[in-house]
């Protein structure tokens, strides 16, 4: 019965093997959410509420849903793990709903109509001032300033867990508390620094504590094929120098006097930009042109908008949008260079322009535009999010860029990523102009290190980009490129050009020998007489 | 306008210098193939009839050569030559095994062997001072060396004769070794291989094109008045046939090689047999190479001149070359470092692999039952396997070599282990 034992020992062996990878395998499933809201926006306003406390839930592993209160009925919130009630209108909530809003495992309530929900729950404690002025929040011994046209609804339980105070000269109270299965937050507006309180709290109530580090991505920003390869140079040296990895923001082609110069007409330029991967840097695709007709100026213009008109590019955009992107990718392919993520200009892009871009790339850089009604409605969010507005990964901008015009430019900055720091793992972004002096960019790492910032290297996210004619597919820092351009479509001058001539011509003369060789194999063994043998019998000699 | 890197053109060097010696192998190749095609129409009836049959020695060397110098000696007494124009000298250099009582009986049965014993401190110094001391008792006009573990052909001796009477600028004549025991293991089937490449191409490709045959230490005859006035072989040198070739090319006279002489040799079946022997022999090569480089513009013969250029080529640069290529090969490919060229690599890759199989295969194809399917199969893996090997073998000879230097140590000999096949 040996074989027996043996088989089994070696089955039990296997199991404990496969057991714990495929254990592992296993992620653990989306909690399902629903924000349940009176109103999209605000009254006469047209910033999409809704959508963008949705993009802040795209930082979590949820499935999120959202639902207008007036369109509830009732059993619509069973089966969710968190209610989110946006209550950014006064209104009166049935006692059906409320019952229901109260048997969700988690309710996260929204500035309006709380005390209708006191009331339900007989809560003794119950205090509701209305909205007040306050001049900043407390959250984790920061003071946040509050821009003085954010009122907060001050309402609160005095036996309640208070994360975070709104303060004024007399005193403090609760912004946002937590009682039971309730959360509450007195205000949720979406600037920064502001929004930064709940972005960070959306960790507890979501129950996903995210392993801390802040993190920002060094951007260089519209490098185009007029941009003097030295001047580029210098920049990408200083960020070397301080081994800090990089993004350069490439514009693969730009419109000079009714002309399209490509990156192909200069190779100088692509020279330094080839050496932008070795130097810890990667490269962003921004863009074709830059522009369109309706903003005509490379580098200034819009490309995927009509900012003369401020609405979307007429006709097809899933059409304009891949030509562009195509036409660019191919140019930057065409160069040996290979973009790991796209950066709309001036961030501006439609929803259906978002629906085709995602198809390329997976990675958007910068802020989202929330709505086709302008380009200024934008949304910019302090850590990394799967965006559902844009159908991808959104790795965010918000400290600006530097401005030589601006004499505290480099402070603004950096007091920007100073506030940040309440988010436990903010992500960010700082871009700098090729054509400012570098020494300036190396202020602002200096700064932004000293504030226990790391810095993003994008080469090692997992991403896919395509085009349609090439396909970038990187995993775990490990790069794969199927493209049908050859990189010698640009300029390939001097030893370089002799060289690959030498090879070209070796190729040829191998065929030939190899060729050759065959045929001779084949002359020599037709003749079966003519070989060299053994005269004699040759096991007369193995004796 | 664009610069290239170091590793651009440390790539560029190595490609050169490898590409150099493969195409000059791909011009041997056809050399060979021609030699082929002309030798082989020669039958019995194309070689003259000699009337004077000269006086022959053959001298065999042996060690502790037990297991083999039994059927060695045998196939000796089978040879188609005169008896009494024929002598067979074993030199007995200090055997402690069976050798001596065997070669005793052996003379009981062969009147024309003769055993030359010597004993330290004459003896165990090594190859060429034993055939030194052979050459001393012998009488032949010609010197026919053996290996102790060869058994020749019944006409090898003959052919040999027959060739270096063709031609009195001819020092010596080089027949052809097939490998006895090829079907031992895989080992053996790769040596097999190796040899029939070795000596259809780069011999009789060398030879066809250059007048240029290096003596491979078995099979061959030599002229005695021409090693008496040269001085015999040279006891100092770890490879003593390519040192005799070397002189006998200063001294004026040329070496052919010949196909139709052939001997079966045992060859190594274990890799640390193989090793050793391998390593002897680069490290003998080596020496040679180095210790006439050194008075390259004192050599008057310019075609042996050419001919150590051509090894040095090989051992030094050749090699480093390709320690250099697959050195950049990995590091890129780790993403430690990367070449700014462009060119169809990959391509040439593949080619230099086809180009490899197919100028091997045409080498075992020129003899009977060597060009089939298993061998076709053999040399495609031994691309990537003992050729392989090859690299380690000059790095640890380079090494062993260094060592010595050092230490101040000389050589000594290694001699390689027998089986019973």
């Amino acid at each position: 019965m040996t074989w027996v034992k043996s088989f089994l020992a070696v089955s039990a062996v296997l199991l404990l093997i496969i057991y714990p990878v495929s254990a592992r395998a296993d992620s653990p499933p989306p909690k399902r959410v629903l924000i349940l809201y009176e109103m999209e926006t605000d009254f006469g306003e047209d910033f999409p509420l809704v959508d963008a406390f949705n993009e802040y839930l795209g930082h979590f592993n949820l499935q999120a849903e959202k639902l207008q209160r007036s369109r509830w009925k009732p059993g619509d919130l069973s089966g969710y793990q968190i209610i989110f009630y946006l209550g950014n209108e006064k209104a009166e909530l049935s006692p059906e709903l409320l019952k229901e809003m109260d048997a969700a495992p988690e309710l996260v309530w929204i500035e309006n109509n709380i005390a209708q929900y006191a009331r339900l729950k007989k809560w003794q404690d119950f205090r509701d001032e209305g909205l007040r002025h306050f001049t900043s929040l407390l959250y984790k011994q920061q003071h946040i300033p509050i821009q003085i046209n954010i009122p907060v609804y001050s309402a609160y339980r005095s036996s309640a867990r208070v994360l975070s105070s709104a303060e004024d000269m007399s005193g403090s109270v609760p912004y946002v508390w937590q009682s039971g299965n309730l959360w509450y937050i007195g205000r949720v507006n979406f600037s920064e620094p502001f929004i930064y309180v709940v972005a960070d709290l959306l960790h507890e109530i979501c129950g996903e504590d995210h392993p801390g580090g802040r993190q920002v991505l060094v951007r260089i920003e519209d490098v185009d094929p007029r941009t003097p390869p030295a001047k580029l140079a210098a920049v990408i040296d200083t960020v070397a120098e301080l081994h800090v990895p990089y993004a350069v923001a490439v514009i693969p082609a730009a419109m000079v006097r009714g002309r399209i110069l490509t990156l192909t007409d200069v190779p100088e330029l692509v020279e330094v930009l080839r050496q932008v991967e070795n130097t810890g840097g990667c490269i962003i695709q921004h863009g074709y042109t830059h522009q369109n007709e309706y903003s005509p100026l490379t580098g200034e213009g819009f490309e995927f908008w009509n900012a003369k008109d401020d609405k979307p590019m007429p006709g097809d955009e899933g059409v304009f949008v891949s030509q562009r992107v195509n036409s660019g990718l191919n140019i930057l392919a065409g160069a040996g260079l290979y973009p790991v993520a796209f950066e709309p200009p001036h961030y501006a892009m439609s929803e259906e322009g978002y629906r085709e871009l995602s198809k390329h790339f997976d990675i958007l850089l910068g802020h989202v535009q929330m709505s086709d009604k302008s380009y200024k409605i934008s949304l910019s969010t302090p850590y990394i999010v799967r965006s559902a507005r844009a159908g991808m990964l959104v790795y965010p901008e918000s400290l600006g860029y530097f401005d030589s015009s601006q004499e505290n430019s480099i402070e603004e900055i950096l007091t920007k990523a100073e506030y940040l720091t309440v988010v436990r793992d903010s992500s960010t972004c700082i871009f700098f102009h090729y054509y400012f002096p570098p020494g300036e960019l190396a202020k602002i790492i200096k700064g932004i290190k000293e504030l226990g910032y790391q810095f993003i290297d994008l080469r090692y996210a997992s991403y896919h980009v395509e085009s349609e004619s090439t396909k970038i597919i990187s995993r775990n820092g490990k790069r794969e490129i199927v493209t049908d351009i050859s990189p010698d479509k640009t300029e390939i001058t001097g030893m370089r050009l002799v060289f690959k001539k030498w090879l070209n011509s070796l190729t040829a003369l191998l065929i030939t020998v190899v060729i050759s060789f065959l045929l001779i194999i084949w002359t020599v063994r037709r003749n079966k007489k003519r070989f060299y043998e053994v005269k004699e019998n040759a096991k007369t000699h193995c004796g | 306008m664009q610069k290239l890197t170091a590793v651009d053109w440390l790539f560029i060097t190595s490609m050169l210098s490898i590409w150099l010696l493969l195409l000059f192998h791909v011009v041997l190749t056809y050399a060979g193939y021609r030699r082929f095609d002309k030798t082989l129409g020669a039958d019995d009836k194309h070689f003259l009839p000699i009337t004077d049959f000269p006086m022959v020695s053959i001298l065999i060397p042996a060690h502790n050569e037990e297991m083999v110098v039994g059927r060695t000696i045998d196939a000796m007494a089978r040879l188609d030559y005169p008896r009494d124009r024929l002598e067979i000298i074993v030199i007995n250099d200090s055997s402690t095994d069976k050798t001596g009582e065997i070669l005793a009986k052996k003379q009981l049965l062969y009147p024309n062997l003769k055993v030359v014993t010597i004993t330290p401190p004459l003896g165990a110094k090594g190859k060429s001072n034993a055939l030194n001391h052979g050459l001393k008792e012998s009488v032949g006009d010609y010197i026919v060396v053996y290996d102790a573990d060869n058994t020749p052909e019944r006409v090898a001796v003959r052919r040999l004769v027959e060739a270096i009477l063709q031609d009195e600028k001819l020092g010596a004549v080089v027949g052809k070794f097939r490998t006895r025991n090829r079907d031992t293991n895989l080992l053996t089937r790769f040596i097999n291989i190796e040899t029939l490449n070795f000596q259809w191409i780069i011999q009789a490709g060398r030879c066809s094109l250059f007048g240029l045959t290096t003596i491979t230490g078995t099979n061959f005859i030599v002229r005695r008045d021409l090693l008496e006035k040269i001085g015999g072989w040279n006891v100092k040198a770890l490879t003593e046939d390519t040192e005799l070739t070397v002189r006998i090319y200063e001294y004026g006279y040329s070496i052919t090689w010949l196909p139709d002489a052939v001997t079966w040799e045992q060859e190594p079946e274990k890799i640390n047999v193989w090793i050793r022997q391998r390593t002897r022999w680069a490290r003998g090569n080596m020496w040679v190479i180095s210790y006439y480089l050194r008075n390259l513009l004192s050599l008057k013969n310019k075609r042996i001149s050419s001919d150590i250029v051509y090894f040095f080529f090989t051992y030094a640069v050749f090699f480093f070359s390709v320690i250099v290529s697959d050195t950049i090969f990995l590091l890129s490919i780790t993403g430690y470092t990367h070449i700014t060229l462009f060119g169809p690599f990959q391509l040439i890759w593949v080619l230099a692999y086809a180009l490899f199989i197919f100028e091997t295969f045409i080498s075992v194809s020129f003899e009977r039952g060597e060009g089939t399917l298993s061998n076709l199969f053999i040399i495609s893996i031994m691309y990537f396997t003992y050729c392989q090997m090859w690299l380690f073998i000059v790095l640890l000879s380079g090494w062993l070599t260094l060592k010595d230097k050092i230490t101040g140590k000389g050589f000594y000999w290694y001699k390689t282990e027998r089986s019973a096949r």
